[in-house]
C-alpha cells in the first residue's frame, strides 16, 4: 500500500527544549490513525509539522499531498464571531479564490453533510460547542484535503455530544473515499473507536513508545465500544501509557 | 390570553412611564433646592442666580439664535477634528499592528507624544495658527489622534493567532489575511474608541475654544464671566448638559450600529 505521510527522525525544540525526539511515522494511505499521549506531549507540533506550520530542527517529513486540511480543537478561535454559519464555513473556499455563488453551492453539500442545514443565518454565538465544531469541520472539507490532521477535536465537548461527533466523522471518513486521517487525542476510548492504528508518544521529549494495529472491522457502531475486542485494546494502550508514568 | 397580553402590555407601559418619571425628580430636586437657596441667600443670588433666571436666559438665547450659531461653530471645530483623526489614525494603527516591526521602530516615538497633554499643545498652536478656530481643530485632532491610533493597534494585537493559523494553513493571500481578518477583527475596537472620542472631543474643543477662538460655546462661556453675565454662564453649562448627553447617546447608537449584533451578543463590546 502507498504511504501518506511519512516522518524520519523528526527531532524539534522550542525555546532550546526539545519537544519531539526521533520520531519515525509511516501512515499508509486511507487509515485512520490516532496519536495518543499525555497533555502537553508535542502531539500538537507533530500536526503543525506536518501541516508545514512549523520546520523540523532535523529530521524529514513526506507527506503525499499538498492538500492538507487542519481542524483545531478550539473552535471558538477558528470561527470569525462576525461571520454567518454559512460564511464561516465558506471561509476557505473564498480565501482560495472561489466566487460567491460557486462557493455557497459547494459549501451547501458540505453543511448538510455535516448536519447543519438550517443554520446557514446564524452566527457563531448562537451555536452549541458541537456545532461551532461542526462548522469548523465542513470549512476543512470544502477544500477536499487528501490529508486530514486533527488535534483533539472534540476535546472540548461533552461526552455525549463526543460520541455522536466520532459516529459522524467516522462515517465521514469512509464516504469521502481516499482520506487519510491523522487524529491526535488523549482519549483512549476515542482513539480506539475510530482508529485503524493507534501510536503512543511519551512525555517530553516526545518519542514513540508504541504502535498497535486496532483490527476491529467497518462500520463501527455504538455496540462496538462493548465488544471484547474493544476492551483489550483499551487496556493496551492503558497499560503502554501506564508504563511511561501516564495515569 | 389576549386580554392578558394586552392588560400586562398596559401595566408595562404604566410602570416604565412611571419608571421615566421617577427618574426626573432628582433633577427637579435640584433644581428647587438650587433655586430656594439661590433665592434666600443674597451673595449666591448674584453669583450663581437662581435656576428660573438662567433657563431664562438660555430661553433668550435660543430664540434669539445666538446658542445656535455658537454650537453651531464648536459642533463644526470638534467633528472636524474627529473625522479627520479617524481618517488619518485609523488606517495608521491598524497597519502598525498588522506590521509589528514597523511598530517596533515607531513604538518610542508614539509613547513620547500621546503622553504630552493635548491641551499642553495651546502654547504652540498659537504661534503655528493664532488665536483662531483652526488652533482649536488642532488641539482636539492631537487628542483623539492617538486614541484612535492606540485603540485600533491593540485591535489589531487582540485578534486571535490561531484565527491567524487558520488562514494560513490554506495560504491565505496577505491582501485577504488584511481585508477579512485584521479590519473586521478589530472593529471592535475601533468602535469603542470612536464612541470615546466623541466625549474627548467634546471636552478639548470647549477647553481649547476657551483660549484660542473668539467665537463657540468655551469662548462664549469664559465672555459671559468677563462682562459679568453670570446666568448666561450657567444657561451655557446647562446647554452643555444638553449637548453632552446628547452626543454621547448618538456615539453609542452609531456604535452599535457599527459594531454589528454579533459584538453586542456575544458580549465583547469594550467599555
Amino acid at each position: 500500500m502507498e504511504t501518506a505521510i511519512s516522518t524520519e527522525s523528526l527531532n524539534f525544540f522550542y525555546n532550546g527544549t526539545q519537544i519531539l525526539k526521533d520520531i519515525n511515522l509511516n501512515i499508509l494511505k486511507g487509515r485512520f490513525v490516532s496519536v495518543v499521549g499525555p497533555s502537553g506531549c508535542g502531539k500538537s507540533t507533530l500536526l503543525l509539522l506536518l501541516a508545514r506550520m512549523l520546520s523540523p530542527a532535523s529530521g524529514s517529513i513526506t507527506v503525499e499531498s499538498d492538500n492538507v486540511g487542519l481542524i483545531f480543537q478550539e473552535y471558538n478561535r477558528v470561527l470569525l464571531p462576525w461571520r454567518t454559519v454559512l460564511d464561516n464555513a465558506a471561509l476557505y473556499l473564498e480565501l482560495l479564490g472561489a466566487g460567491k455563488s460557486e462557493r455557497y453551492e459547494t459549501i451547501k453539500n458540505y453543511l448538510a453533510l455535516v448536519g447543519l442545514n438550517g443554520f446557514e443565518k446564524l452566527y457563531p454565538h448562537q451555536l452549541s460547542g458541537g456545532m461551532k465544531q461542526r462548522v469548523q469541520i465542513a470549512r476543512v472539507l470544502s477544500t477536499q484535503p487528501q490529508i486530514l490532521l486533527l488535534d483533539e477535536p472534540f476535546g472540548s465537548l461533552d461526552s455525549q455530544t463526543k460520541e455522536s461527533m466520532q459516529d459522524e466523522l467516522l462515517n465521514i471518513f469512509y464516504k469521502e473515499k481516499g482520506l487519510t486521517a491523522l487524529f491526535v487525542t488523549h482519549d483512549i476510548e476515542e482513539a480506539t473507536f475510530l482508529s485503524d492504528e493507534v501510536v503512543i508518544l511519551g512525555r517530553r521529549p516526545s518519542v514513540v513508545v508504541g504502535k498497535l494495529d486496532v483490527g476491529i472491522p467497518h462500520p463501527r457502531d455504538a455496540e462496538t465500544r462493548f465488544s471484547d475486542r474493544f476492551q483489550q485494546i483499551k487496556h493496551e494502550i492503558w497499560k503502554s501509557l501506564r508504563s511511561i508514568g501516564v495515569n | 390570553m389576549e386580554i392578558l397580553a394586552f392588560h400586562w402590555c398596559q401595566l408595562n407601559l404604566r410602570k416604565s412611564l412611571s419608571d421615566g418619571l421617577k427618574s426626573l425628580i432628582p433633577i427637579i430636586a435640584l433644581l428647587v433646592i438650587w433655586e430656594i437657596t439661590s433665592r434666600t441667600i443674597r451673595v449666591m443670588s448674584i453669583f450663581v442666580p437662581p435656576p428660573s433666571v438662567d433657563l431664562l436666559a438660555l430661553y433668550h438665547g435660543i430664540v434669539s439664535l445666538e446658542y445656535f450659531v455658537l454650537i453651531w461653530e464648536t459642533l463644526q471645530r470638534m467633528f472636524t477634528a474627529y473625522f479627520l483623526a479617524a481618517a488619518i489614525a485609523i488606517p495608521i494603527g491598524l497597519f502598525l499592528g498588522w506590521n509589528l516591526r514597523a511598530y517596533k521602530v515607531f513604538e518610542p516615538l508614539i509613547e513620547a507624544l500621546r503622553v504630552i497633554p493635548s491641551v499642553a499643545w495651546i502654547a504652540p498652536a498659537i504661534i503655528f495658527f493664532g488665536l483662531s478656530g483652526t488652533s482649536v481643530v488642532f488641539v482636539t485632532f492631537y487628542a483623539l489622534f492617538w486614541l484612535f491610533l492606540v485603540f485600533s493597534l491593540y485591535g489589531v494585537l487582540s485578534i486571535d493567532k490561531l484565527a491567524l493559523l487558520s488562514f494560513k494553513t490554506v495560504r491565505a493571500k496577505k491582501r485577504d489575511i488584511f481585508t477579512k481578518l485584521i479590519v473586521p477583527g478589530s472593529m471592535v475596537n475601533v468602535a469603542a474608541a470612536l464612541r470615546q472620542g466623541i466625549a474627548v472631543a467634546f471636552i478639548v474643543t470647549i477647553s481649547g475654544e476657551m483660549l484660542l477662538s473668539v467665537d463657540g460655546l468655551g469662548y462664549f462661556l469664559l465672555e459671559s464671566e468677563r462682562i459679568f453675565a453670570y446666568s448666561s454662564i450657567y444657561a451655557t453649562l446647562i446647554l452643555l448638559s444638553i449637548l453632552g448627553y446628547s452626543l454621547t447617546k448618538i456615539a453609542i447608537l452609531v456604535e452599535e450600529r457599527f459594531t454589528l449584533k454579533w459584538a453586542i451578543e456575544s458580549g465583547i463590546r469594550i467599555g
